[in-house]
């Protein structure tokens, strides 16, 4: 069981919000923009040509001698697309705690998401984003769908660096505009602010989670180490408690300019640290505006 | 106070840099860490040189155990503070406890007889143990053996008067040197006349009890003295005595066994010399000038005899004729000389007290020490073991 029982409790409140719900896709739940058959009704149009008869109202007719063609609004449904930045730098995990990388992490946080989603009826699908390879699992619905993906979760491996533009390229084919795209990284790789910008612009709606380690935000470490950078095995010598201090400045520096990035592409980003309870940054994300 | 009989044992604590080492080589093995947000750190071109130690409790145990195995080849041996304590003032044997008493003025000291465990000596008041003391007083004991066991049991600062008699007998080769002030007191005492049992020489040859050979060398002048030594020859034959006369002229080179060699001419050669040192007796018949003024001045005595190495030379004081030496013609002469010559030498055992007081030599600053290293030893022990213990105890775990 990839969800914790008190933590799966926590998840019903928690409702994604569309902002361009997909249209054409089927019935849902999500306030849609189109209209047409449908349960609520929502207005009266004149008839053109081309409606179908059965879609005008005839008792209307009967009282004023017009055609209206009366159209409801149509709900929506929702496509949630999870990309997990599958790096080897999401493998870091804190000393205290071994065994929860942020990978460990990101994979939570996903199954979270997609329980959220299948709880709510929408699709959601997950991809693996790493240059050793590009693993997805399309969108579907459903307990059962729900369960391939966590299947799947639990397969993945962090792995490599961030993907390149080219290895990137079939994924557009699979986010389709109007999905709303949610993206688990630890946000070091500067070509990620810039992938997520060009899908924000690109009509989807876009959500980052920012993994943080404790040891990143405290910078906990005394005398001398050895940092080694998972992805390009570049070494750093130095001693924990003179780097500190400047460390930390440029870390938080970098976390802001991230948060200004993304704020200004109009993704809504988050920042979870790894000791927090993973419905907090979920519930901070999926706020009504 | 704590001093140390074998100091350059402390040498041994150079061994400390290794356990240092050690535990500083293992600071330069840096813990290797995956950080993905290395990018944001700088390493610094002189990370700060901290020494930094690992197990620090193991490491000031190795020390420890170290420096104390250092302490323990330097052989540490406790000194006895040297508080303030009376003047000794020992009495040796022969001289009368009274006597010593009325000769020195040391109302505030204590008082021993230089005896085996340096007993108390009476006041006077006691009669008993007065004659106990007289008893002790004439009982000879190694006079320079004490008092250099008292030299080396005494507190340092103690002051020492050695009363002593005026003739002091069983002198060691050594001069006394004592450590302690020292004041030596000779007083009128019986004279000690001990006999050294050393330096003892017959010729060799005597106590094989086989025959005994003598050589007589003699010279032109020397020719006028044979008769003597001839009827010398007949009178010891008389007695039963087997002697193997070997007489030539001085130029014959006389055969190697040291032996009793008669020598009548004039200077000893240095050959006879040597043989003499080398355990022979030679007697000379014709003094020297020197000899004939001493033994005139001296006594009458007939010869003198002197030990020369291991062996003697007795010189007449006149030569060997009966107009010179009128003693020869004595009938006991030829028994008197021939013990004179079989019989070891009395070579003077006793001296004045004044010639042989104690030499001073740089004084130790302290008393008597007792030796540390057993327990030491066992501290020691007990301190590997822990070392051991905390060695081998599974190693905390690492901070991260």
């Amino acid at each position: 069981m990839l969800i914790p029982a008190e933590l799966r409790t926590r998840l019903r409140g928690l409702r994604f919000a569309a902002r361009h719900p997909a249209s054409g896709m089927g019935l849902g739940q999500h306030l849609g923009r189109s209209r047409g058959a449908g349960l609520e009704f929502e207005q009266y149009r004149a008839y053109e040509p081309g409606d179908e008869p059965r879609r005008v109202d005839w008792k209307l007719y009967a009282r004023s001698d017009r055609f209206f063609v009366r159209e409801a609004a149509r709900d929506s449904p929702l496509s949630v697309w999870v990309l997990l930045d599958a790096s080897a730098s999401m493998s870091q995990a804190d000393a205290a705690r071994p065994a929860y990388s942020k990978f460990a992490a990101a994979k939570l946080l996903a199954a979270c998401l997609t329980e959220v989603a299948t709880l709510q009826g929408d699709g959601c699908g997950i991809a693996s984003l790493s240059s050793a390879g590009i693993d997805v699992l399309g969108i579907g619905s459903g307990a059962r769908h729900r369960d391939r993906l966590w299947l799947a979760l639990e397969a993945m491996r962090a792995r490599g660096a961030w993907p390149g533009e080219a290895q990137l390229a079939p994924l557009w084919e699979r986010l389709l505009p109007e999905t709303l795209i949610m993206i688990i990284s630890d946000g070091l790789d500067p070509a990620l602010p810039i992938f997520a910008a060009r899908l924000a612009a690109a009509r989807r709606q876009v959500f980052s989670i920012g993994l943080i380690g404790c040891e990143e935000r405290d910078f906990p470490f005394e005398g001398g180490y050895v940092f080694v950078d998972p992805e390009t095995g570049a070494e750093c010598r130095t001693d924990g408690a003179a780097a500190r201090a400047e460390f930390l400045l440029r870390f938080t520096a970098a976390r802001a300019e991230l948060a200004r990035q993304c704020a200004r592409s109009g993704i809504k980003h988050v920042e979870h640290c790894l000791d927090e309870a993973p419905d907090v940054a979920l519930r901070q994300l999926l706020a009504r505006a | 106070m704590i001093e140390f009989l074998a100091p350059l044992g402390l040498a041994a604590a150079a061994a400390l840099v290794v356990p240092i080492a050690m535990h500083l080589v293992r600071r330069s093995d840096r813990r290797e860490l995956q950080f993905a947000a290395m990018r944001y750190l700088r390493a610094r071109p002189h990370p700060r040189a901290r020494l930094r130690l690992v197990r620090p409790l193991l490491l000031a145990l190795r020390i420890v155990l170290l420096g104390g195995l250092a302490v323990f080849l330097a052989l540490p041996v406790w000194l006895r503070s040297a508080a303030a304590a009376p003047p000794w003032v020992v009495v040796a044997p022969g001289v009368d406890a009274l006597t010593a008493r009325a000769a020195v003025h040391a109302p505030l000291a204590a008082w021993h007889r230089l005896a085996i465990g340096f007993p108390a000596l009476p006041d006077g008041s006691d009669a008993a143990a007065l004659s106990a003391d007289a008893q002790l007083a004439a009982v000879p004991v190694p006079i320079h053996s004490l008092l250099r066991q008292l030299d080396r049991d005494l507190v340092p600062t103690v002051a020492l008067t050695i009363v002593v008699p005026e003739t002091l007998g069983d002198l060691d080769a050594e001069r006394l040197q004592l450590a302690h002030a020292t004041t030596w007191v000779p007083l009128p005492g019986p004279v000690a006349d001990a006999e050294n049992p050393r330096h003892a020489s017959t010729g060799g040859s005597l106590a094989t009890g086989g025959s005994l050979a003598i050589a007589v060398r003699y010279d032109v002048a020397g020719a006028s003295e044979l008769p003597v030594v001839r009827a010398l020859g007949a009178a010891w034959a008389a007695d039963g005595r087997t002697i193997a006369w070997d007489i030539a002229a001085s130029e014959v080179p006389v055969p190697p066994p040291p032996a009793w060699v008669f020598w009548l001419g004039g200077t000893v050669p240095d050959a006879l010399r040597a043989r003499a040192r080398a355990g022979g007796i030679v007697v000379v018949a014709r003094p020297a000038a020197a000899t004939a003024g001493r033994a005139a001045a001296a006594d009458r005595a007939i010869w003198q005899a002197q030990a020369l190495g291991r062996g003697r030379l007795l010189e007449f004081t006149a030569p060997l004729r009966a107009d010179a030496l009128p003693a020869v013609l004595a009938p006991d002469f030829p028994q008197r000389l021939w013990a004179a010559l079989a019989t070891p030498t009395r070579i003077p055992a006793s001296a004045p007290a004044r010639s042989v007081a104690p030499l001073a030599t740089a004084a130790a600053s302290w008393g008597p020490a007792e030796p540390l290293w057993s327990p030491l030893a066992v501290a020691l022990a007990l301190l590997f073991l822990l070392e051991r213990l905390v060695a081998t105890r599974a190693p905390r775990r690492p901070a991260a």
